[in-house]
């Protein structure tokens, strides 16, 4: 949301030694975060990149009728050669504004640096109509004073201030009654270096005011907004030598407080404006620089705060923390108590718990006024006429939305508020046609559907051209209601946004009359034509909260009095009364207390900000000594991970935690057992986000092989979760509600050469060691089911009777799916690390190094393709009947057709004997060797 | 006999001196002094000598003996020194060479820096938890005080998981945020506690260079006696001064979050200007770095911790963030790519 400051000063008196990005820091500190200080200069926004230019000459382009080229002086070494049409009359040593290529206007015209019939054009000469200075026409802004290279803006405000040419500030020296006319005055002014006689009707003029004084030969604005020229005149025979102006005479926005005929009080305004006072004589353009500060506020640090939504609620904050008053709101509405009246019906008090309308007639629709539209554009709205703008204004000024019906859409002057019917069609103002649900409010005039009420307005509902009689409807819905409406029907608006706040029925009564008073001001001639219909069922009761200021003290961890707090709350317009010692009661007022504030604890937090965070020293609490509880699976995943990567050459990757039907198709897990145990996500946002992992290895494996493309090994591991459904034991027919998630490690080596296999399972053995996980063995799987797994090359590693992992050969149709190319290969692991980390591995000791010297002898055996190294081994110990085996090493694999016949291999192992009692002798190795070799024989094998 | 004495004496200082390694040397040293040397030989003969001869003899045989071994120590030491001398000038090594190849992995970023986290409030007393990163709305939402219709909900564009709700727990969700272990550790372990919860969750939203759908955050609780935001503070510095490695400063602005009342934002200092005013920073000197607040009574609840007793904060940070702050990382996707030469600068 968008604050102006001139806004907020209306109604706080904010001191301007405060500066900007000051004052935006304070907001953020007290109250809510500013994202961002913008300075804007009115109608000049988005015309900092233009410069003024100078024709140095100009001819027609060869075949063209009405193009030309031009070279321009815009103040740099080199002309610029720009084209431009016929619209414009042109000369050379014009000066006009100049768009440098590349630039966007903010019309959102984009100017680029081009050829046109073979001519290069690096810019634009800018009409007012292309800069946004004028709606219509065709008309250009000559700068004969400026220099080529001025910056356009600072150019334009120059030649605004000649306008406001004549009319300066002036100092009211004297006021006297004029001898022949009771209602005149007689003025002396000051305006710097002399002294002017001027008659004046003011009935506001005192001494020492500020004011504009239009000298002879200004030009100022009639009551029509016609522009008319101050000539010296004579009246009842007393020379009056230029005109003291009102408000509206110069273009300005009614600030100086109204008692019947109103001069402008300039110091008044300088000071709403937080201008600083300038001395008698400054040029009024000068004073009066059209600008403002806004500050744009985070709306998601305001999403508690209904009360925040408008200029009021924000100027409250600013008066509690300065220390300011806050001006009240009040407002004069002659209202007749006869006349025609708007029926209202509420059909369902949970609609709304208030309910305002009125016949406004002798409307003439048009521009809303300069003051007010440059609000409305400061805040970023765009102006569209009077009415609509006025009902905007006051959303942007008390936070709450309201509506203005053309009365003859309305027809008969009813209102007919219900719940609308389940399928009920409406066609709202974006020409969409929409299903209602029962659940959702409309407003009716009994016949027909006029709008989803508080979210968007129907078709025709909008005010036109044509609209002389308007019903102002205002109205308090249910929040809860808003914000279900809005969102079903994906209806976001700025009044949806606020209603969905809960707003206080008190400022639906201020909106209104707020709205009523505009309208009937600015839209000249316009008249109430009846009396207010107000249904307003429920009063709300204000609550009122007992507060501890000693829990306060202790949550915030201060030592604030019950005075100091006390002056807090007050600050921010809380009703505080002290109960007892240490007991405060809070009256909570209606705009804070529809959701804001319901707790104790909420008050706290309001006094929390109003004494200031920053002031909050930090302490450092005294606890217990005490060391955390233990976290086993914690902290074994740290260990796991250095040995993966720091030890074993892993990389770590972390991939997202679901995929999709793209994923099950390529690891062929569609129509297998395993995909019922996916959970599915119910609103993905793509579609590989469909299903959750059960496996950490799809997302991973992929991620390698997109590595692969650039290295001939990649070595990937992923420590995270997986999410299996499961049935429960109980009831056999019902699912688990929560998943079972584990954690799990994935390992993948993915490769160009060798086998990944045996490379994986020796970094798994590895692992598992430096792990300390116990009785580790490690078995060809029996049966495969997951299908993306070699059925052949396929492992399960057990801890004792723990089964906790399985280490595999990714199915070759996997890497054909995944487009691996042929010379890729991968194996990959899945440890169920939830399951690693509750074994225990028990306590360890160490082993006495070796007293005596041991005997190696090599051993190399002749087995068929198929022989496992493990029965190899087991048949050496058979052989072993003494016990010297201290150790088998399987060192040596040899495959050769020709050398060892057809599906033959050769294993050698290096075996060391070694006894912890004595050397062992040439002849104890020897007799131990011919039982290996006789025990090798028995079996098949022969020994090499 | 005395002149073969001499002469084997003479032979050997002329080996030993004609030696031009320590090798050489050593072989001359063996071929006369040696098991079966040629010195050594003699020696052995002197045994079978006339008891007259006997004394005179080996005498003469020590008194070469200890001649030759000396002349060989003094060539030894000499050999050794030129060998060393010889060293130290001639050996020439190329430091500009990569040396050997080496290549151990490298841990993600994210995980690093949340062990790292993890060590510092462990060091502070606070045990680290975990929870279900599937999670029902019960815990990720009703009991963190969000209910249904609560504009909060929207903050949090949420994942549902395709199954019946339950009576009580409601749907299943992809948890949002780690605040759901706060209600879970309460329920658990009662009060005083002090945990961190360190973990991944997920947004339902469009992925871009700063926004992603799965991240990583922290999150913290310390419920006890007369506990307040002001030992926020504190504890905050301590932890952000030791994981940048610099005093860093902290500052407090009302922020909202369902789950706590009083509600702050906490920025700190900015990391690159060291709150100077930078880019970065947005000219203020502050970085939005977590959320953070006094438990809300209605979650003391749901936890069943006695508010008569206790009160307490919670916190909880991006790490995600942390990590991209603290790296300059500039496009979040990268966090999740599994590029390796990403994670290898790590």
């Amino acid at each position: 949301m968008k604050l102006s400051l001139n806004w907020l000063t209306d109604f706080v008196d904010i001191p301007s030694e405060l500066s900007p990005s000051r004052l935006a820091e304070l907001l953020t500190l007290r109250t809510c975060e500013v994202e961002a200080v913008e300075h804007i200069n009115y109608n000049l926004i988005g015309l900092e990149n233009i410069v003024i230019g100078e024709v140095m000459e100009f001819k027609k382009i060869e075949g063209s009728e009405k193009l030309h080229v031009a070279k321009i002086n815009v103040g740099k070494s080199e002309p610029l050669q720009v084209i431009f049409g016929s619209m414009l009359h042109m000369e050379v040593g014009k000066k006009v504004p100049v768009a440098l290529a590349p630039t966007t206007l903010p019309t959102g015209l984009t100017i680029q640096a081009k050829k046109i019939m073979g001519v290069l054009t690096e810019g634009m000469l800018c009409l007012d109509q292309e800069l946004g200075l004028k709606k219509d026409g065709v008309s250009i802004h000559y700068f004969p004073n400026s220099e080529p290279g001025t910056n356009f803006v600072d150019a334009y405000v120059q030649t605004q201030a000649e306008k406001f040419n004549k009319i300066v500030v002036a100092k009211v020296l004297s006021v006297a009654k004029h001898p022949n006319a009771d209602r005149l005055n007689l003025v002396e002014v000051s305006i710097g270096a002399e002294t002017r006689h001027i008659v004046c009707g003011g009935e506001n003029l005192v001494q020492g005011m500020l004011v504009a004084v239009a000298l002879p030969g200004a030009k100022t604005l009639d009551h029509e907004g016609v522009y008319y020229e101050i000539k010296k005149a004579t009246i009842r025979g007393v020379e009056s030598n230029g005109m003291i102006c009102a408000e509206e005479e110069i273009g300005l926005p009614t600030l100086t407080p109204q008692k019947g005929l109103t001069i402008a009080d300039l110091g008044y305004i300088l000071k709403k404006r937080k201008l600083p006072l300038v001395p008698p004589g400054t040029p009024l353009a000068r004073a009066l620089e059209k600008s403002d500060v806004v500050f744009e506020v985070d709306n998601k640090s305001i999403t508690h705060r209904p009360d925040l939504w408008g200029h009021y609620g924000m100027a409250r904050e600013f008066a509690g923390f300065l220390g300011k008053k806050l001006k009240d709101l009040k407002y004069k509405n002659n209202i007749p108590e006869s006349g025609e009246e708007v029926h209202v019906h509420l059909s369902d008090k949970e609609i709304a718990s208030r309910f305002l309308a009125i016949i406004i007639k002798g409307i003439r629709v048009g521009p809303s006024p300069q003051w007010l539209q440059d609000r409305l554009i400061a805040c970023g709205m765009r102006p569209v006429n009077n009415i609509v703008d006025i009902t905007n204004f006051v959303m942007l000024e008390l936070g709450h939305p309201l509506h203005a019906f053309d009365r003859t859409i309305v027809e008969n002057d009813s209102f007919e508020i219900r719940f609308a019917q389940e399928g009920e069609m409406i066609e709202t103002l974006d020409h969409k046609k929409r299903a209602m649900t029962l659940h959702d409010a409309l407003v009716t005039n009994g016949k027909r559907i006029l709008g989803i009420a508080g979210v968007m307005g129907g078709l025709d509902s909008e005010i036109t051209d044509k609209t002389t009689e308007i019903i102002l409807e205002v109205a308090c819905w249910n929040p809860v209601m808003i914000r279900k409406t809005s969102q079903r029907h994906g209806l976001r608006s700025e009044a949806a946004t606020r209603f969905e706040k809960s707003l206080d029925p008190e400022y639906t009564g201020f909106a209104f009359q707020r709205a009523c008073q505009l309208i009937t001001k600015i839209c000249k001639g316009s008249f109430f034509g009846g009396p207010v219909t107000d249904i307003y069922p429920l009063h709300p009761t204000l609550p009122t909260i007992q507060l501890h200021t000693a829990k306060a003290n202790s949550m915030i961890g201060t030592q604030l009095s019950d005075k100091e707090i006390m002056s807090y709350l007050k600050g921010l317009q809380f009703v505080v009364r002290k109960f007892s010692k240490g007991i405060l009661e809070v009256a909570i007022p209606g705009f804070r207390a529809t959701k804001d504030i319901k707790i104790e604890e909420d008050l706290i937090e309001e006094i929390a900000r109003a004494h200031g965070y920053e002031k909050l020293a930090a302490h450092h609490v005294k606890l217990p000594l005490k060391v955390p509880m233990q976290n086993t699976e914690r902290e074994k995943t740290i260990t796991a991970r250095s040995i993966m990567s720091l030890g074993l050459g892993f990389n770590e990757a972390l991939t997202y935690s679901f995929y999709g039907e793209r994923e099950l198709n390529e690891f062929l897990l569609t129509g297998s057992e395993l995909e019922a145990a996916h959970f599915h996500v119910q609103n993905p946002l793509s579609n590989d986000q469909t299903h959750m992992r059960i496996s950490l290895i799809p997302n991973l494996l992929k991620a390698a092989i997109r590595n692969s493309v650039s290295n001939t090994e990649v070595k990937l591991f992923e420590i995270g979760r997986t999410y299996h459904r499961v049935h429960n034991a109980q009831e056999s027919q019902k699912n688990m509600f929560f998943p079972k998630e584990e954690r799990y490690i994935g390992g993948i080596i993915v490769t160009k050469q060798g086998d990944p296999f045996e490379d994986l399972l020796g970094a798994l053995r590895t692992f598992l060691k430096r792990m300390e996980v116990p009785d580790i063995e490690i078995k060809r799987a029996p049966q495969t089911v997951a299908p993306y797994k070699h059925p052949g090359a396929h492992a399960l590693v057990w801890s004792g009777k723990t089964m906790i992992a399985s280490l595999y050969d990714v199915n070759p149709l996997v890497m054909k799916n995944l487009d691996a190319g042929r010379d890729v290969q991968a194996a990959a692991f899945e440890l169920n690390f939830t399951r690693l980390a509750n074994i225990d591995h028990g306590s360890f000791i160490y082993k006495p190094l070796p007293k005596f010297p041991g005997i190696e002898i090599d051993v190399s055996v002749l087995g068929e393709m198929h022989t496992e190294i493990a029965e190899v081994t087991a048949v050496i110990r058979k052989a072993d009947v003494d016990g010297l085996i201290h150790d088998i090493h399987f060192i040596e694999l040899y495959k050769n057709e020709n050398a060892l016949g057809k599906d033959k291999k050769s294993m050698t192992f290096r075996i060391l004997l070694q006894s912890p009692e004595r050397t062992l002798i040439d002849e104890e190795m020897r007799n131990l060797q011919m039982k290996i070799f006789a025990e090798v024989e028995k079996n098949g094998w022969r020994v090499r | 006999m005395n002149s073969e004495l001499e002469q084997i004496k003479q032979t050997a200082l002329k080996a030993f001196d004609e030696a031009t390694s320590i090798d050489k040397l050593y072989h001359a040293h063996v071929q006369v002094l040696g098991r079966k040397g040629v010195l050594t030989a003699i020696m052995q003969s002197i045994a079978q000598m006339q008891k007259s001869e006997k004394a005179a003899f080996g005498q003469a045989c020590n008194a070469v003996k200890k001649e030759l071994e000396q002349a060989y120590d003094i060539r030894r030491s000499a050999l050794e020194n030129a060998y060393i001398e010889g060293v130290l000038k001639d050996r020439w090594v190329d430091p500009t060479a990569p040396g050997k190849y080496y290549d151990p992995g490298h841990e993600h970023p994210i995980t690093q820096v949340q062990t790292e986290v993890e060590h510092i409030f462990s060091s502070m007393g606070f045990s680290i938890m975990d929870g279900p990163e599937i999670e029902s709305e019960y815990y990720n939402f009703e009991a963190l005080n969000i209910p249904a219709w609560h504009p909060a909900r929207d903050m949090q564009d949420t994942f549902f998981i395709k199954q019946e709700a339950d009576p009580k727990q409601g749907r299943l969700v992809l948890r949002t945020h780690t605040s759901p272990v706060q209600i879970r550790s309460m329920q658990k372990y009662g009060a005083p506690l002090r945990i961190i919860v360190p973990g991944r969750v997920f947004r339902n939203e469009a992925t871009d260079a700063r926004h992603e759908h799965t991240f990583d955050q922290v999150e913290g609780l310390l419920i006890d006696e007369n506990i307040s935001l002001a030992d926020l503070k504190g504890v905050m510095q301590e932890f952000l001064t030791r994981l940048f490695g610099r005093e860093m400063k902290v500052r407090f602005r009302p922020g909202y979050f369902p789950f706590v009342e009083p509600g702050i934002e906490l920025d700190i200092s900015c990391t690159l200007c060291n709150a100077k005013g930078c880019r970065v920073c947005k000219n203020t000197g502050w970085l939005e770095f977590m959320g953070a607040g006094m438990v809300h009574p209605n979650v003391l609840d749901a936890g069943n911790i006695d508010r008569s007793k206790y009160q307490g904060w919670a916190f909880g940070f991006g790490l995600t963030r942390l990590v991209m702050m603290r790296y300059g990382i500039d496009d979040i996707r990268l966090l999740s790519s599994g590029d390796i030469r990403f994670i290898k600068q790590f």
